[in-house]
Parts: C-alpha cells; sequence; structure tokens
C-alpha cells in the first residue's frame, strides 16, 4: 500500500505578482495604443485636409490653364473671323450708317454710291452687300440698279433680303412694297417651325403697322399655311385639344358658399362643384374675349420691336459665321467664368434654347390668344388670332361644353346620417321624407328594443319576493338571525328590479326623444338639401346658357376686321354685340 | 464533351421571315386603321344635314315601334349621311329625350337591333347606351349619337360636340 504523504501548499505569490505587472503592462499599452489610435485619426483628417486641398488645388489649376487656353483660343478665332468675315463687319456699319443717313437726310448719294460699290466688290457671298447696293440704288433713284441688286440678294438669302426690305419698306412707311416683302419673307417660313422674328412680324401685320392688306396677300399666305397645317391627319383633333387645354386654364374656384347643405350633405358634391364650375368658365371666358376685343390698341412696342429686328438682321452674324461665332461664344463663357466650362456649356445651352424655340403656326395662335403673358403677343394678335381660328375654338368650346353636361349627375345623393337617398330635382321630396321617417322608425325600435331588463333582473321581483317570504316564515319559527338576512336579501333583489326597470324607462324615453329630435333635424336637412339640389339645378343652367353667348361671340368674328388699319383711308369694323 | 458556351447564331428561317413580314403588317395594318380612325373623327365631326335631323327627330312623332318600315327609312338616310364612313361598325345607337310624356323619359334607335324603344324612369338602356341617358335629358340636345368609343351631341342646327 502507497504511503500518503502531504502536499505542501505552493507559494504562488511571486505569480501573482507578476500577473499584476502583467496586467499594469497591458494597462499601458491599451491607453498607448488608444493614443495612437487618436493619432492616426488625426493624420487621416490631415491627409483627407489635404486631399481636399490638392484636389481643389488641381481643379483650380485646371480652371486656370482652361482660363489661360481659352484667353488665347479667343485671340485665334477672333483672327480667323476678322480674316475671313471681318469686311462683313464694314457692311454691316455701312448698312446702318446709310439707313441713319437716310433717315437724317445728311449724306450726299454719290458718297453713298461710292460706299456701296466697293462693298459689293469686296464681299462676294454675303447677302447683305447686293443688299445695300439696291437700297444705294434706291435712295439714288436707280430703279435698273435697284433691281439687278435685289435680284442678287434673293439669290444669295431669300428669305433675310425679304424680311431686311420688308422692314427698311415699312420704315420708309411704304406700306405695299412692305407687304409683298413680308409676304415673300412669310413663303419661305416652315409653318411648322416659326421663330420668335416670324411672330413679331405677324404681330406687326395684324397690329396694321405693315398697312392695310387690301389684296389679300398675308392673309392668302396664311390660308396656304392652315390649309398645309389641316391636311395632316388628325389635325383637328390637336387642334380641338389644344383650344380645349387652353381654354380650360381659364376655370377658376367657384364660391360654394350658397350649397352648404349639398356640400355636406350629398356624395354627388364633388361631381356637381366640377360642373358649376364647368358652367362658370362660359361667362369667364365670354368677359376674356370680350375684354380683348374691347380694348384700344398701342402699336408704339410692336414698332421699336421691328426696329430691333432690323439692327439685329443687319448686325446679327451669317450663317457661314455661325460655327466660328459659337466657338467664339462659348470660349467667352468659359473666359467669364473663370475657366469653368460646365458653367460656360450650361450657359451656351439657355442660349441655344432661347434662340431655337420654335412653334408652329397654330401653337403661335392659341398661345397668342390664350396666354399673351407668355407669348407677348399684342392685344391686335390675340384679336386676330381668336378671329383667325375661330372655327376650331367653336368646335373645342362646343366639345367642353358637351363634356361638361355629360357630367351632369341623373340623380344627385342626399346622405343624412345613416339615411341615403337620390333625387332628380327635388320632386320627389314627400316620398323622401316618408322614407326618412319608416328608417328613423325601425332604427329606434331597434334601439328600444336593445334596452330590456336582463334575465337576472327580472328574477329579483319573483325570485326577492320569495326569498323574503322565505325569511319572514323561518323569522316567525325562532331562526330570526337568518330569517331577517333572508327578508333583507329579497326586499333588496326586489328594489334592485324596480330601480332597473325605472332607469330603462328613463332610457327609453330618451331614446324616444333622440329620434324625436333625429327625424326633426333630419327632415329639416334634407328639405334644405332638397331645395338646394332645386336652387342648383336651376343655377347650373343658368351658367350653362351662358355657352350660347360665347357661341354667338365667336360666329360673329371674321379675321379682316381685327387687322388694324393704320393708313387713315381704311375704316376699322368693330363687331357688333 | 465541351459545354456549348453560346447559342449558335440564329438563321434566318422562312419562319422569321414570316414573322417580320407579320410584324410589318400590323404595324402597317395599324397605322392604316389609325389614318382610317383620324379620317373617320374628321367625317363625324361635320355639321349634320337637315335630312338627317328631321329623320331622327321623327323617332319621337310615335308608332315607329311597330313600324320597321319607317325605322328602315330612317337607317337609309343614316347611311346616306355618311356614304364615305362605315359608321355602322362603332354606332351603337341614338339616345333622345322622349315626349311621350310619363312615365316615359328617353328613346332609343339602337344600330344593331335596329329598333326603336322607349324608356321609363329609371328603366336602365341597354348596349352601353346608359351612359348618354344624363346628357341626352338634360344637355339640351336634339339627340345622342353614342359609339362604342365615344358620345356625339348633336344639336337643333345640326352642331356636333365630341365627348371622349
Amino acid at each position: 500500500m502507497a504511503e500518503v504523504t502531504s502536499i505542501r501548499p505552493a507559494d504562488l505569490t511571486a505569480i501573482e505578482r507578476n500577473l499584476g505587472a502583467i496586467h499594469d503592462d497591458l494597462g499601458v499599452i491599451n491607453s498607448n495604443v488608444g493614443a495612437v489610435d487618436s493619432n492616426v485619426k488625426i493624420v487621416y483628417n490631415e491627409i483627407g485636409n489635404l486631399a481636399k486641398d490638392f484636389h481643389d488645388f488641381v481643379v483650380t489649376q485646371k480652371m486656370a490653364n482652361r482660363l489661360q487656353q481659352a484667353e488665347t483660343r479667343l485671340v485665334q478665332i477672333r483672327q480667323e473671323l476678322e480674316q475671313k468675315y471681318g469686311h462683313y463687319e464694314i457692311v454691316r456699319r455701312t448698312v446702318t450708317g446709310i439707313l441713319q443717313a437716310d433717315d437724317l437726310g445728311i449724306v450726299k448719294k454719290e458718297t453713298i454710291s461710292t460706299a456701296t460699290e466697293e462693298l459689293m466688290i469686296s464681299t462676294p457671298n454675303y447677302w447683305l452687300a447686293p443688299c445695300l447696293v439696291a437700297l444705294a440704288a434706291w435712295i439714288n433713284d436707280e430703279p435698273e440698279l435697284a433691281e439687278k441688286a435685289l435680284r442678287e440678294g434673293i439669290k444669295r438669302n431669300d428669305e433675310k433680303t425679304s424680311l431686311f426690305f420688308a422692314l427698311v419698306c415699312r420704315r420708309a412707311e411704304r406700306k405695299e412694297a412692305c407687304l409683298k416683302w413680308t409676304q415673300r419673307y412669310l413663303d419661305n417660313q416652315d409653318e411648322e417651325k416659326l421663330d420668335r422674328k416670324t411672330i413679331i412680324i405677324l404681330d406687326a401685320y395684324a397690329s396694321g403697322l405693315l398697312g392695310a392688306d387690301s389684296e389679300g396677300i398675308i392673309s392668302a399666305q396664311m390660308s396656304k399655311w392652315l390649309k398645309h397645317l389641316s391636311e395632316k391627319p388628325g389635325f383637328i383633333e390637336q387642334q380641338t385639344e389644344q383650344w380645349s387645354d387652353a381654354i380650360n386654364l381659364k376655370r377658376k374656384k367657384i364660391d360654394t358658399s350658397s350649397y352648404t347643405y349639398l356640400k355636406k350633405y350629398s356624395k354627388t358634391w364633388p361631381v356637381l362643384e366640377d360642373i358649376l364650375e364647368g358652367a362658370m368658365l362660359h361667362e369667364e371666358i365670354l368677359n376674356y374675349f370680350t375684354a380683348i376685343f374691347e380694348q384700344e390698341v398701342s402699336s408704339d412696342s410692336i414698332k421699336a420691336q421691328l426696329d430691333e429686328i432690323l439692327n439685329s438682321l443687319v448686325t446679327d452674324f451669317d450663317d457661314e459665321e455661325l460655327p466660328l461665332r459659337k466657338k467664339e461664344k462659348f470660349e467667352k463663357f468659359v473666359t467669364d467664368f473663370d475657366g469653368d466650362e460646365k458653367r460656360a456649356r450650361k450657359s451656351m445651352a439657355i442660349e441655344k434654347t432661347a434662340f431655337e424655340k420654335t412653334k408652329d403656326f397654330t401653337q403661335l395662335l392659341t398661345d397668342a390668344a390664350m396666354k399673351p403673358e407668355s407669348s407677348n403677343a399684342s392685344i391686335s394678335t390675340q384679336k386676330f388670332a381668336i378671329s383667325l381660328t375661330k372655327d376650331w375654338i367653336t368646335d373645342a368650346y362646343n366639345d367642353i361644353i358637351a363634356k361638361n353636361r355629360m357630367k351632369i349627375p341623373y340623380e344627385i345623393q342626399i346622405n343624412v346620417d345613416t339615411f341615403n337617398d337620390k333625387t332628380t330635382d327635388g320632386n320627389n321630396e314627400q316620398e323622401i321624407i316618408q322614407r326618412f321617417n319608416t328608417l328613423i322608425n325601425s332604427e329606434k325600435e331597434a334601439a328600444l328594443a336593445k334596452v330590456t331588463l336582463s334575465a337576472f333582473e327580472k328574477f329579483c321581483l319573483y325570485g326577492g319576493t320569495a326569498i323574503a317570504a322565505i325569511g319572514l316564515i323561518m323569522f316567525i319559527s325562532n331562526s330570526s338571525l337568518l330569517g331577517l338576512v333572508a327578508i333583507i336579501a329579497g326586499l333588496g333583489m326586489i328594489i334592485n328590479h324596480f330601480s332597473k326597470k325605472k332607469s330603462i324607462e328613463k332610457i327609453k324615453e330618451d331614446i324616444n326623444s333622440q329620434f324625436a329630435q333625429k327625424k326633426e333635424s333630419g327632415t329639416k336637412i334634407i328639405r334644405a338639401t332638397i331645395a338646394e339640389v332645386v336652387d342648383f339645378r336651376a343655377g347650373f343652367a343658368e351658367k350653362d346658357s351662358e355657352s350660347s353667348k360665347v357661341l354667338d361671340f365667336l360666329d360673329q368674328l371674321s379675321p379682316d376686321q381685327y387687322v388694324r388699319k393704320l393708313s387713315g383711308t381704311s375704316r376699322r369694323i368693330n363687331v357688333t354685340d | 464533351m465541351p459545354k456549348i458556351m453560346l447559342k449558335p447564331a440564329q438563321k434566318i428561317t422562312e419562319n422569321n421571315i414570316c414573322a417580320l413580314e407579320t410584324v410589318s403588317n400590323n404595324k402597317q395594318n395599324l397605322h392604316e386603321s389609325n389614318t382610317y380612325k383620324l379620317e373617320l373623327d374628321r367625317i363625324l365631326r361635320k355639321k349634320r344635314s337637315k335630312e338627317y335631323m328631321d329623320a331622327l327627330h321623327n323617332l319621337d312623332a310615335g308608332g315607329h315601334v311597330q313600324n320597321q318600315q319607317k325605322v328602315n327609312e330612317i337607317i337609309d338616310t343614316i347611311k346616306k349621311e355618311f356614304p364615305e364612313a362605315e359608321i355602322f361598325k362603332t354606332l351603337l345607337g341614338y339616345v333622345s329625350i322622349c315626349y311621350l310624356g310619363k312615365p316615359y323619359e328617353v328613346h332609343t334607335l339602337d344600330m344593331p337591333g335596329q329598333i326603336i324603344s322607349h324608356f321609363k324612369y329609371g328603366q336602365p338602356l341597354p348596349d352601353g347606351m346608359e351612359k348618354a341617358r344624363g346628357i341626352a335629358l338634360r344637355g339640351g340636345y336634339a339627340f345622342i349619337e353614342v359609339y362604342t368609343d365615344c358620345c356625339r351631341a348633336v344639336n337643333t342646327s345640326g352642331i356636333v360636340s365630341v365627348i371622349k
């Protein structure tokens, strides 16, 4: 058998001490790691800032380089422009000079001739050069030379030459010639893509600034455009839709304070409100059209715009210059924005859309008639546009009227609390009230039927009496204490029965009075709602009938009446009411 | 055995050609039907003639319910009004206010059935014509032409308003 020896406990203090030291060291390491961590964060931030600074520096440097490049390019482009089209600039300045000189009458005719002939030779392809010669020949009363030069001008650029002479003739009060040139200019336009210039010219025509179109050459041109456009499939539908949209923009929110009951007690109200709004549009439109046709016309601003077109026609760049001019404009933007190409591109895009915005002839007429604020159309153009397109407006208007009438509800709902009924024109008021009373009565009966004594409460009367009677017998026959308890319990049950019965009667009374009140107020509401239905039907019919006034107004319009005559020899005809 | 990684290029078979032709024909048919529809809309927008207005006004004269010959005459007038258009494919019928007196409210000329019927208050109109009841009663139009895709309200002067 092995001998058992006791083991001496080991001395672990040294180990414990060392472990403590390790723990302390770990703490130190931990705090050091924390410090390193915060230092790393600082370094990260620093690097981030540095990267941002670097990035900013790169961007700034790029922009600075781009700016420098743009400045150099601008010089190069301008040199190229000067080299290729510098002589055009002289022509432009000369035309402006001649126009001003002719206005003032302070330059000799010979001087004008000499100046222009030299320019004709130095600018072989530019359309304005022969126009300049023709202008000078015209001033010097040399018809043969003028005609030759005109032919050349038309050959080089028919559209611009026509517009130029239309505007020059307008300044010179040669209205017949002005109209012919205008017609020639308009004939060069695409009726589906009319630009801002054409719109102003049409505005001037409508205001009578281009003279009285007694031969109807401009109106014939417009008829030609309309004929072309009308031949496109779906044109009528597109027109009707376009006009419907434009007319519907005039719809306004209406005052519905006279229909308080319908608003509150009819689920049909949203439809009623909508159709009433639609019917109110007729008065609105009639007032709008009447106001336009009663307004006096001022042509001063259009005269200024015509001169502006003439000025830009003369001073603006020619088509062949455009690519270089665009480059120049872009580089100019780059320099303006300190080398920021993004902003330069944005500005170019905005400029492009502003100038290249075109619309078709019918859209132009719709906008002029219905959106004068955004289309900048004069009152004359509004009158003219409405008169010219009256057939489409009438079609669209007829559709608007019919669409609104289609929504007229056959029956109008009446919804008072739980009661839902309907009426066409209020003739069935008695039947509705009868149905309402029947519903209230049945609801009252249902409510009363719920208010009854529970089985226990009913039992209390008989059960209580029996217990009290038993208690009395026990009380008499020596069990007085138990008998007394039974008597009290029995009496309590009887009292409970009667008190519950009383409270139920009270509740029933309340129910009766509540339903009587409901019946009374409900009847009042129904009568008031039906009265409003009658008013609504009459009110709507009255407002709806205003539509015929709009149609009559349109029917009497004629476009020729609204081309204002400024010559003084022609009379102006107003539409009769 | 190697896996087929890509589908072999599809060969244009006769079936493919047929399918392409069908697509192309469908497109053409669609275009033609759209053009036809626009042309039909244009025709149906025109002011109605006096003969047409008189014929449809006579619906209410009474007695036509039993007189099929009169109904046929009205239908002939309708055909003459639109000789260039096949309106019977889309025209469901006519609805107008009935002057026979209470309890009658509206009457209809049902195109597929070619019959005139009078309807009492609350009695629903058949074949998609119920939508025109309200406007026929309260719109003040001579009658309403009901089509599969729209209604055309015609006033006493024969002027047409389109309700889509």
